[in-house]
């Protein structure tokens, strides 16, 4: 994804477009990867020096910019002193010249030279090794494994998520899908966090609403974030339509997309857990070692007009099935249609763990059949571990 | 791309700064200085070749304090700054000031001036401005140097070295009071 300043759009009327690219623009992008090619095990600062001299006085600067932190993104750099600490390097050898008295070039070098054999390294390295940390001076290690046409179409996709960043809220329609491609959607929409309501059903197809970060009652820019990664997962769908509505210039716009665009997925499949609180929760669950595995393939459970989507579904060898609903974001209005969905789906296998941050009482799940914990912070799956126990009658051993 | 030009005559006038500040130090052997660089760049180059503690803005709170507190107990005798010191940090007392580029406001040099001179009322302390001849930065001191009305604090100064050419440094004094 790309920052606002790099994002490019245009209007007709209320509508609002991302602006691909051009063809004849295409060139940036390998011009782009072979400098970086060039510039492995060399520093960040004589990469950007580069780039800087490829963008020169051309009017295509942003979309150099673009092609460079997406690139970039994919490239890893590393410290040049490996082991070495430069802050602990600077302390000792600024520590010791101070020591000596008066500040001097030849001073300088004789303290480099007293200093340089403790770590095996050559004055003048040395020299050099007290700034290795300065970002300007990492130096690039890994290249980004991806051609200028996959750069290209990650440039674009960005184009097309940052639009999101903004939105009110989008509505999604997919149809005539198979059954593995809705369930993936919906686990998506689930993983990045998103509050959506849904009406439809496998045969007709869904219509979803997703509530954007601009309608939320606090405004964040995580929550926008997430809405524009969700966009490479619906890619991925065959057939769907969007239609978001953006807050620009205090005025609404529709931007609208759909499967015939241009845009192409990521090679790799984005990740199923992208949203914090599942993915810690995903992660600290392995390390109990408990018998009961997470799963992270979830059935849609049909509540004939809307589905409801379970955050995990657990397993246990001996065939108990229980699943996991984690209640994390502050919205009365999202709250209410979960807890109505919640009391629709009448699971009872169903443990739904709610953050204290939510503002919900025991009271508001009354009606609920399953278990309900409530957590603080992070959800410890030792509270679930719990409840899941206290079930079976099996106190841990 | 005047800038860039600038940047680059700068950049070439470099070499020739840092000689002019060897010669600083060595006038003030034990004098608490402190040297102000326009740029992130020059102050680094300054820390490499002298050995002399640096703040600029991305320094780390945590070092930046101990450099101060180091300087401040005098375990360091220098300090390189970028302009993280222009305002609202509390520079410890120094005897020597040495301005490394030149681009500054009337103002801000007037403020590096109090900051150096805050603490040491009643004492005596020396401004050096060390500037590259031919460049803006010429002009820009220039046209500082007659203030219609200084501050005050500008009244103390007691002498501004500049430099004059990067191939054979040769400081002449401008000095004022």
């Amino acid at each position: 994804m790309l920052p606002s300043e790099l994002l490019f759009s245009y209007k007709r009327g209320a509508q609002v477009y991302p602006r691909f690219l051009r063809r004849e623009q295409y060139v940036w992008a390998e011009q782009v990867l072979n400098l970086i090619r060039e510039h492995q095990h060399r520093t960040r600062g004589e990469l950007q020096a580069a780039l800087r001299a490829l963008e020169g006085d051309s009017p295509d600067y942003r979309i150099v910019r673009g092609f460079a932190h997406l690139a970039l993104n994919a490239a890893e750099f590393t410290l040049a002193t490996g082991e070495l600490e430069p802050e602990a390097l600077r302390r000792e050898v600024f520590a010791l010249a101070a020591e000596r008295g008066g500040y001097g070039e030849d001073r300088a070098r004789e303290v480099l030279e007293t200093v340089a054999p403790r770590y095996r390294l050559e004055a003048e390295t040395l020299r050099e090794a007290l700034y290795a940390d300065l970002p300007e001076n990492h130096l690039l290690t890994a290249l980004p494994d991806f051609t200028s046409d996959r750069l290209v179409d990650r440039y674009n996709l960005a184009q097309a998520q940052g639009l999101l960043y903004s939105a009110l809220y989008l509505r999604l329609a997919a149809h005539r899908n198979v059954p593995g491609e809705y369930r993936r959607l919906f686990q998506h929409l689930k993983f990045h966090g998103l509050m959506y309501a849904v009406e439809g059903n496998l045969d007709d197809g869904y219509q979803i609403y997703v509530d954007g970060p601009a309608s939320l009652f606090k405004q964040t820019r995580k929550y926008g974030l997430q809405m524009a990664m969700f966009l490479p997962a619906l890619l991925r769908v065959s057939r769907w339509e969007m239609e978001a509505m953006l807050q620009r210039d205090g005025m609404e716009l529709s931007y609208r997309l759909d499967s015939q665009s241009p845009l192409k997925p990521l090679t790799a499949a984005p990740s199923a857990y992208d949203s914090l609180l599942e993915e810690s929760f995903a992660r600290r669950w392995e390390k109990l070692g408990t018998p009961w595995s997470l799963e992270r393939e979830v059935e849609i459970v049909d509540l004939k007009g809307t589905v409801f989507v379970p955050d995990f579904a657990l397993r246990h060898p001996d065939g108990r099935v229980a699943h996991v609903e984690i209640m994390g974001f502050w919205h009365p209005d999202y709250l209410r249609r979960k807890l109505d969905k919640l009391r629709r789906a009448a699971m009872p296998d169903l443990i739904v763990a709610v953050s204290e941050r939510l503002n919900a009482g025991a009271d508001d799940f009354r009606d609920i059949p399953g278990p309900v914990v409530f957590f603080k912070g992070k959800l410890e799956p030792r509270q679930v571990l719990a409840v899941l126990e206290a079930a079976a009658g099996t106190p841990s051993s | 791309m005047r800038a860039h030009r600038d940047a680059r005559r700068i950049a070439h006038a470099t070499p020739g700064k840092l000689r002019t500040l060897g010669m600083i130090f060595a006038n003030h052997p034990s004098a608490k200085t402190v040297i102000f660089t326009e740029d992130n760049a020059t102050a680094y180059e300054v820390s490499q070749r002298f050995l002399i503690p640096c703040l600029t803005h991305q320094t780390a709170i945590k070092e930046r304090q101990a450099f101060l507190d180091g300087f401040k107990a005098g375990s360091y005798t220098a300090i390189v700054t970028s302009n993280v010191l222009n305002e609202g940090v509390d520079v410890p007392d120094a005897s020597v000031g040495v301005i490394l580029s030149g681009s500054a406001s009337a103002r801000e040099f007037v403020q590096r001036l109090g900051r150096i001179l805050r603490r040491g009322d009643g004492k005596q302390a020396i401004l050096y401005e060390v500037i590259a001849k031919e460049t803006r930065e010429e002009r820009v001191a220039d046209r500082r140097r007659t203030p219609p009305d200084a501050d005050r604090k500008a009244e103390r100064i007691e002498a501004t070295l500049a430099l004059f050419d990067s191939s054979r440094p040769s400081p002449a004094e401008k000095g004022r009071t």
